[in-house]
């Protein structure tokens, strides 16, 4: 039964960790925006799939019999369409989620920019008055008029 | 059919048709730090479980097709599929994450409910 699974069990112990770490991280969204990204799943799962009928069918690739559960959509095994769908998911969620890790981020550094200004103009006094002192210092006989 | 025809036929092709239709919207910084990152980090996962499974001979590609040069147990080419279908998909992702319906949906989402 694992002999004839190998291929399946590799895979699904491959990516499910990565699914999964997705969907703990980020199950808002991937929920939020599955309409958007399940039919790209659906659509690039099937055209890979139909691409890899033409390169087992042109001899480009080829698998071990004995790894395979049996079962196939002509001549590409289930496996297969499994790992376009597992790999093209991973993708797809994972641009998702940077999508809106990055939004959450301008945002976040927007909602902090009048905090960050009213700092720089409390700072601002301090930053003047300390700029003065070193103009005076100059101008009461400093390095420039020792240089001279 | 070589492995590298077979890439750019059903990968490239595809990829240079969603440029074409992005093509305005080529210019965002996002597209391009979310497609390094994700490409790095596509590569980086994929290389060693491929080559585990070429060792273990789950799968094979005939030398002749392809151009019979191999970083670990896998020719070149498995790389560039890999690059591709990644590019391909967070192309794809992007043009539906910045497509007209997506904002509508966002807009609507963001008006307060009466």
């Amino acid at each position: 039964m694992i002999h004839t699974s190998r291929y399946l069990l590799f895979e699904l112990i491959w990516a499910l960790p990565v699914l999964a770490l997705q969907w703990v991280l980020g199950w808002r969204y991937l929920l939020g925006t599955w309409r958007l990204w399940v039919p790209a799943l659906m659509a690039l799962t099937l055209y890979l799939s139909l691409a890899d009928a033409v390169a087992i069918q042109q001899g480009i690739w080829r698998f071990d019999e004995t790894a395979l559960v049996g079962l196939s959509v002509g001549n590409v095994p289930i496996e297969e369409v499994l790992f376009y769908g597992l790999t093209s998911a991973m993708i797809l969620q994972g641009m998702v989620l940077g999508w809106f890790f990055l939004r959450e981020r301008e945002a976040f550094l927007g909602r902090l920019a009048p905090w960050r200004a009213r700092r720089r103009q409390a700072s601002l006094p301090a930053e003047e008055a300390h700029h003065r002192q070193g103009e005076g210092r100059n101008r009461c006989g400093g390095e420039d008029e020792i240089l001279v | 059919m070589s492995y590298a025809t077979f890439v750019a036929i059903f990968l490239g092709l595809p990829l240079a048709l969603l440029c074409v239709f992005l093509r305005r919207r080529l210019r965002d910084g996002r597209l391009w730090k979310l497609m390094g990152i994700l490409v790095i980090v596509a590569l980086a996962y994929m290389a060693p479980w491929d080559h585990l499974a070429a060792v273990w001979g789950l799968w094979t590609w005939a030398p002749l097709q392809t151009w019979q040069k191999k970083l670990w147990a896998i020719p070149l080419e498995e790389y560039l599929f890999c690059l591709l279908e990644t590019v391909l998909a967070v192309a794809l992702m992007y043009a539906l994450l910045t497509s007209r319906r997506a904002r509508l949906a966002e807009q609507q989402e963001r008006r307060p409910r009466a």
